[in-house]
């Protein structure tokens, strides 16, 4: 799985790539831990070609800190595959979803 | 290490199932990519196969998805301290069902465990739940030290 | 960025339509039919006629079903896609979260609304053009807001637009249906139809003697029996049995309903065994399920000629199958085409237990496709007919499930061989085929059993 960051109006944009599973959720759980990743964030899922529970489970994990941090997590342009765990999971309710980056980040 | 049998059409006493593949996997995290791939190719060759009305791929990813899960629980409960321990991951067919399996020689494990509540942002707990919905009939059986988890997904119903 | 093209985004809420969710529980408020087509396709069709190429649904809550039904839009030839949006997401939240598909073009936005009353002889691509930027249609039972600058070639003057029908209590539901079946030529609705107030759907038998008043409308499947009245005014469903000798009038039937014998239904709404009457919107759940009533069985003089005409028939048939079931038994054995599968009956019960086997044959290779045209895979059990555990034809419990759910009377009856339910194609279920066997276990007769058990022969399902 490769995670890449960039900043649009301010807010940064992790866009990860490839698959989110147990076996590569360690490392984005790691790379989420070593930086300091406070302020609003948006979360790029197009490229995201698998993920099941434990990918899941980071992404709520994720979502808890913010909402506790009073930061906004915003996920952008699900893949019908991705959409797919979200939703038998009910998990889609705990997120803001936007099919756009540029709304997202309030453009 | 990974082995695969190409096995016989065999007939159980009273199910026209055919078991048409069989892999075993040394139980690491690593491997589940593996296991989920075969379950992808496996459901989709047998959609198409069946002339499946509906959605091949997603068909394919239910089979993925509930294996991927269904392995890595394998793998995450497994006896540390046993070297080299193995998961199998199995295919059977029906007219109108294909049937996944998974087997480890864990201890066994309930599969209906509560629910997660969703609103209460939990990080775990969503593997079986993912199985049970993906999933027309879900089971397990003891068969000797091994679990033998049986998940079966129908292409029409009968 | 408006490159002309137009889109359609519904917004779907959970606390919307609460009303209608209450009283039918099993499906979304869009698959809740209307003049037997469900509300989305009512705006799908809408959508269409306005010019659109794409739909998105956006709902705060899981819409599986809704999904299911509706798909990929293929159907209509339209692009449908779903998206999620949060409760507590204002117009201006939502429409961000939707920007790119809203992007693409001018777009329609539905919110609230579960019907809209358009006119299918009407251009709502010339009214939709002419439309500026902002709400164009609004009621108490929803909007349509228009987004995106009105295009420079627009046609000036009044273009009829759509309207939303007070749409909030179950009495307008009732109301709005007879309206649509009296106004049909405005709309598309399902079924067959040579004048303008009767609609005919697929399968549907009317028993000599049974009377059709319009404006009527009728689903697939549906079993009209003799001395029936049906109409002024019934809307019925599909998979629907009407008994002998009942009043069908000014009512609606949804899907799946069985009306029992000589009754009446005046005003009403029936859904399953539910009864719903819509001006003052009271409900009555009725005990047994379809309205049925219940089957008694008992050892009278009848029962025991058709038990012996049971078991003559069974035993002309083993004699006329044992040809070709000694031939074919020992090939399909051989090429593992024979499974023979246990299963005690009633499923569940623990007293009266009856073990009954049933064979299954793939319909694979000569042998086996001949086996099952021939019925070969029933041979066994007509042994069991001779010795009165199985009856020839009746409730056939279904191969494939352990459980039932449905209790009815027909669990009081031995199983048959045949089903009652293979003497028809419609049933797809085993909650139609068990309505079709109760059915016929109510009225069949002995020689008549003959008879459907010919038909059975004839039509069974070849897997």
């Amino acid at each position: 799985m490769n995670i890449a960051e960039s900043t649009i109006n301010g807010i940064k944009v992790l866009s990860l790539e490839g698959v989110l599973n147990a076996a590569s959720s360690p490392k984005f759980k790691a790379y989420l831990e070593t930086a300091d990743h406070s302020g609003p964030m948006i979360i790029n899922l197009e490229q995201v070609e698998f993920i099941d529970s434990s990918g899941l489970g980071l992404l709520v994990r994720l979502a808890r800190q913010k909402k506790s941090a009073n930061e906004a997590l915003k996920l952008a342009k699900m893949n019908d595959r991705v959409k797919r765990v979200f939703e038998i999971t009910q998990a889609h309710s705990l997120f803001d979803i936007y099919d756009d980056i540029q709304a997202a980040a309030g453009n | 290490m990974m082995t695969f049998r190409q096995l016989p059409a065999t007939n159980t006493e009273d199910h026209s199932m055919t078991q048409i593949l069989s892999a075993t996997l040394k139980a690491e995290l690593k491997n589940s990519r593996i296991a989920a791939n075969i379950a992808r190719s496996t459901a989709e060759v047998f959609a198409e196969e069946r002339h499946f009305s509906g959605n091949v791929q997603e068909f394919g990813h239910t089979f993925e998805l509930a294996v991927s899960e269904a392995f890595t629980n394998s793998v995450n409960y497994r006896d540390p301290s046993i070297k080299d321990i193995t998961v199998t991951i199995g295919f059977e067919e029906e007219s109108n069902a294909l049937t996944a399996s998974v087997t480890d020689m864990n201890a066994p494990f309930n599969i209906h465990p509560p629910e997660p509540e969703i609103t209460e942002y939990p990080e775990g707990g969503f593997g079986l739940l993912i199985i049970w919905k993906l999933m027309d009939e879900v089971s397990c059986s003891r068969e000797g030290q091994s679990n033998v988890l049986s998940m079966k997904k129908f292409i029409s119903r009968p | 960025m408006n490159t002309g093209s137009v889109q359609t985004l519904i917004v779907l809420r959970e606390e919307e339509h609460a009303w209608l969710q209450d009283l039918f529980r099993s499906r979304h408020p869009m698959l809740v039919t209307l003049c037997n087509k469900p509300f989305i396709e009512y705006l799908i069709d809408f959508a269409i006629l306005s010019g659109s190429e794409a739909l998105r649904i956006a709902s705060d809550s899981p819409i599986t079903d809704l999904e299911n039904y509706c798909g990929n839009g293929s159907r209509w030839g339209i692009t449908i896609d779903y998206a999620h949006i949060l409760p507590e997401d204002d117009q201006e939240r939502l429409l961000e979260k939707n920007r790119q598909f809203c992007s693409r073009g001018k777009t329609m936005l539905i919110e609230k609304t579960l019907f809209v009353a358009y006119d299918k002889k009407n251009d709502y691509r010339l009214w939709l053009r002419a439309c500026p930027e902002g709400v164009a249609v609004s009621g108490t039972s929803g909007s349509i807001t228009i987004l995106g600058n009105k295009q420079e070639n627009a046609i000036p003057g009044p273009i009829p637009g759509p309207s939303l029908p007070m749409l909030l209590t179950i009495g307008e539901y009732y109301r709005l249906a007879d309206d649509t079946l009296k106004n049909a030529d405005r709309y598309i609705l399902p079924g067959y139809s040579s004048e303008p107030d009767c609609f005919l759907g697929r399968n549907v038998v009317i028993q000599k003697g049974a009377e059709i008043r319009k404006p009527v409308m009728i689903g697939n499947n549906v079993q009209i029996s003799a001395g029936s009245i049906i109409g002024p005014g019934a809307i019925i469903g599909s998979n629907i049995i009407i008994d002998r000798e009942s009043v069908v009038s000014g009512s609606i039937l949804m899907d799946n309903t069985f009306i029992g014998e000589q009754l009446e239904v005046k005003g009403r709404i029936a859904d399953g065994s539910l009864l719903i009457d819509p001006e003052s919107g009271a409900t009555l759940q009725m005990e047994d399920p379809h309205l049925m009533s219940v089957i008694q069985p008992g050892a009278s003089t009848k029962q025991i000629i058709r038990r012996l005409i049971h078991a003559l028939a069974a035993l002309a048939l083993l004699i006329v199958l044992a040809l070709p079931f000694l031939v074919l038994r020992p090939l399909l054995g051989l090429r593992r085409n024979w499974h023979t599968k246990k299963r005690l009956f009633p499923p569940g019960a623990t007293a009266k237990k009856l073990t009954i086997e049933q064979v299954v044959i793939r319909p694979e290779g000569a042998d086996g496709r001949l086996a099952i045209a021939l019925s070969i895979d029933r041979y066994p059990s007509l042994f069991k007919v001779l010795g009165g555990k199985l009856r020839l034809i009746g409730h056939r419990p279904a191969v494939s499930s352990d459980t039932t759910t449905i209790s009815s009377g027909c669990i009081a009856m031995n199983p048959a061989v045949f089903g009652y339910a293979e003497t028809e194609e419609w049933p797809e279920n085993e909650r139609d085929e068990l309505m079709v066997d109760h059915y016929h276990l109510l009225h069949s007769g002995s020689l008549n059993d003959i008879g459907l058990l010919l038909k059975a022969l004839l039509n069974k399902k070849h897997m």
